[in-house]
């Protein structure tokens, strides 16, 4: 397959095996360039390992490939939902839809001590940050920050809905541009909590709203923003009463 | 690997949703998932899917010596698999709880009800009869496997041909299916299982459960039916649930209906699948695929989305109370089975059957006429009924 130059081919379709080169400008500059996801160096070549679209971001110049996952690979710093299967200790196992169960101290909660525990019951869902994240360890969750301060994170209220999407809807939901959970709160007031792990716990105030909500967001997988615009007006003019 | 965890939240929003009336992607509680049926390009071969529910199955044959017990009969032999692929909590190779329930209710809904005619596959008494063997693989796994296993099964069993014999003397000839046309099966009656989810001690109950309403749901009501109405198997499985008569007959009455309507469908299917061979120019599962290619575009899924639903399970709980049901008994042959505890389930439920009324209390029978290529031999053991006062 003919040699791909990044900048002209972002946003373009890439399969196994193509090799993409680097554009003149990354590659006069000193800057390092960060290569993620579906991307591997070999030798001097740079190769996809995955089939899918090819992604960029500036300041540090970083390429990856974005593609359609269900399964979930714990990263550093990822906040993710999980549900807790089992209590060991002093920790708590939590299922992320990785491979091996994570575990979550419950001395890593807000304002929590030795002797002052969360309650926390078997089949209670968490929103925590991933603090280890190493392909031979044990991942571990925190509910705090490095100063053991509240960030939102923590036990989440039976009262919402959870369910799944593939990993690269998560992306596009959690994507600084993407309004469509902005759009959909003005037609319905809702509370969510978006896991990296293609969790979505969702509550509004009725179990039907939840679930139109949740069923919204699910459906619009595939859509672009024009799309998106328009599930919303519909779903907007569906709350009014049209 | 270990089943995914259900957390209290899916639990109690998926009860919650069920208590109002509706469900959580968007159905009523008696409207069933889009269901598709799609044959191979070998005869035989069907791929059924229920929703995201996907399970193909695949028919074959074998000349063996018959049962001594049975020597003027071909033998029928159903087998389940089920792969990792299907749920990460499969294991290959070993069918486990579940799948020896989907085995068993396929088996019990096929097979005992005798809806394929065996003593047609005999070729010679004592000595040779053809060796019908279903197989089973369930794809991937979103909920009620054993609908879609039966419907797949059957949908194989209406498609495929075997190789066409005759008879020199006492030699057995094998007919090449190039050299004479194959000859398809002799189906008796349509038998297909529907299944229902049971909330709030029995008081509640969806029909087609997904994974999550399954997990979520205190038991499970598994009705086998053809087209007829006619009743061919019953299971009632879950840890202590109780379900009031009443409720059984009006799921009865529901799935009947429904059964109807599937048999309709899986008719539609194989005319059109037939049509499509006579014109030569057949791709099989290949035109499955293309129809998914469809299914993901947005705007068109938005809209079926808003749509409300058709079904609605009020509608029929309003017919139900204007003509009461009846279950029959008509007569006993010991070919429908009707049993009220699981082979599997751990567990037992207690049902009192209403005494069945003397056939003269029948007044009117409202029959649904459909015209299925051949009259069963067998008389109905079960008949649901609504009888008209």
């Amino acid at each position: 397959m003919a040699e791909k130059s990044f900048s002209t081919h972002v946003n373009q379709i890439y399969l196994p095996g193509d090799s993409v080169v680097l554009s003149k400008t990354d590659e006069n500059s000193n800057a390092k360039i960060v290569l993620g996801p579906g991307l591997r160096k070999y030798g001097k070549q740079i190769l996809v390992t995955k089939p899918g679209i090819l992604r960029t971001k500036s300041s540090p110049p970083t390429y990856w490939i974005d593609c359609h996952h269900r399964r979930y690979v714990p990263a550093r710093g990822d906040d993710v939902i999980g549900v807790v299967t089992n209590k060991v200790g002093e920790s708590y196992k939590v299922y992320i839809g990785s491979s091996e169960e994570a575990s979550l101290s419950s001395i890593a909660f807000p304002g929590a001590t030795k002797k002052n525990k969360p309650n926390i019951q078997i089949g209670d869902l968490v929103f925590a940050k991933l603090l280890i994240a190493s392909a031979d360890m044990e991942p571990e969750l925190v509910c705090v920050n490095s100063l053991g301060e509240n960030v939102g994170l923590g036990v989440l209220s039976t009262n919402g809905f959870l369910f799944t999407v593939p990993l690269h809807h998560i992306r596009k939901l959690l994507n600084p541009e993407c309004t469509l959970l902005k759009s959909l709160g003005k037609a319905l007031p809702f509370e969510i909590a978006v896991g990296m792990n293609g969790k979505i716990w969702i509550k509004a105030k009725s179990v039907k709203q939840t679930i139109t909500l949740a069923r919204a967001i699910s459906m619009s997988e595939h859509m672009n923003k024009e799309e998106m615009n328009q599930l919303c007006k519909k779903f907007i003019d569906r709350q009014a009463g049209f | 690997m270990k089943e995914t965890p259900l957390s209290i939240c899916e639990k109690q929003c998926v009860i919650q949703a069920v208590k109002e009336g509706q469900r959580v992607d968007g159905r009523s509680l008696a409207e069933q998932r889009k269901t598709c049926i799609t044959f191979g390009t070998e005869w035989g071969c069907c791929q059924v899917l229920l929703g995201n529910t996907r399970v193909m199955a695949q028919v074959s044959c074998t000349i063996q010596v018959p049962k001594s017990s049975r020597a003027n009969e071909g033998m029928l032999f159903i087998n389940v698999e089920m792969s990792t692929m299907a749920a990460e909590h499969f294991e290959a190779g070993r069918l486990g709880q579940q799948g020896i329930e989907v085995n068993r209710l396929v088996e019990r809904c096929i097979k005992d009800s005798r809806c394929i005619d065996l003593e047609s596959l005999c070729i010679l008494v004592e000595e040779q009869a053809w060796e019908i063997r279903v197989d089973i693989h369930v794809l991937n796994h979103e909920g009620n496997l054993i609908d879609a296993a039966t419907l797949a099964a059957l949908g194989a069993l209406c498609h495929f041909r075997r190789p066409d014999v005759t008879l020199d003397g006492r030699e057995v000839i094998v007919h090449q299916l190039d050299e004479r046309d194959p000859v398809p099966l002799t189906i008796l009656h349509y038998p297909l299982t529907l299944s229902f989810a049971l909330f709030d001690q029995g008081k509640i109950y969806a029909l087609d459960p997904t994974n999550l309403e399954e997990r979520s749901a205190d038991g499970k009501l598994v009705l086998g039916l053809n087209a007829y109405r006619e009743l061919c198997t019953l299971q009632i499985s879950g840890d202590g649930v109780f379900i009031r008569k009443e409720a059984v007959l009006s799921c009865a009455n529901v799935a009947a209906s429904r059964a109807v309507e599937m048999v309709e469908m899986l008719k539609k299917c194989l005319a059109a699948d037939a049509a499509e061979r006579i014109k030569g120019k057949y791709d099989g599962l290949v035109s499955s695929v293309a129809l998914e290619a469809e299914r993901i575009t947005t705007q068109s899924q938005a809209t079926a989305y808003f749509k409300t639903p058709v079904h609605n399970l009020e509608e029929n709980a309003d017919e139900e109370s204007l003509s009461v049901p009846k279950t029959k008994l008509v007569k006993d042959q010991g070919i429908v089975t009707l049993e009220t505890k699981s082979d599997v389930s751990s567990s037992e439920s207690d049902i009192e059957m209403e005494p069945l009324p003397p056939a003269s209390v029948v007044k009117k029978r409202v029959y649904e006429e459909i015209d299925i290529g051949n009259d069963s031999e067998e008389e109905p053991v079960m008949l649901i009924t609504k009888e008209l006062t």
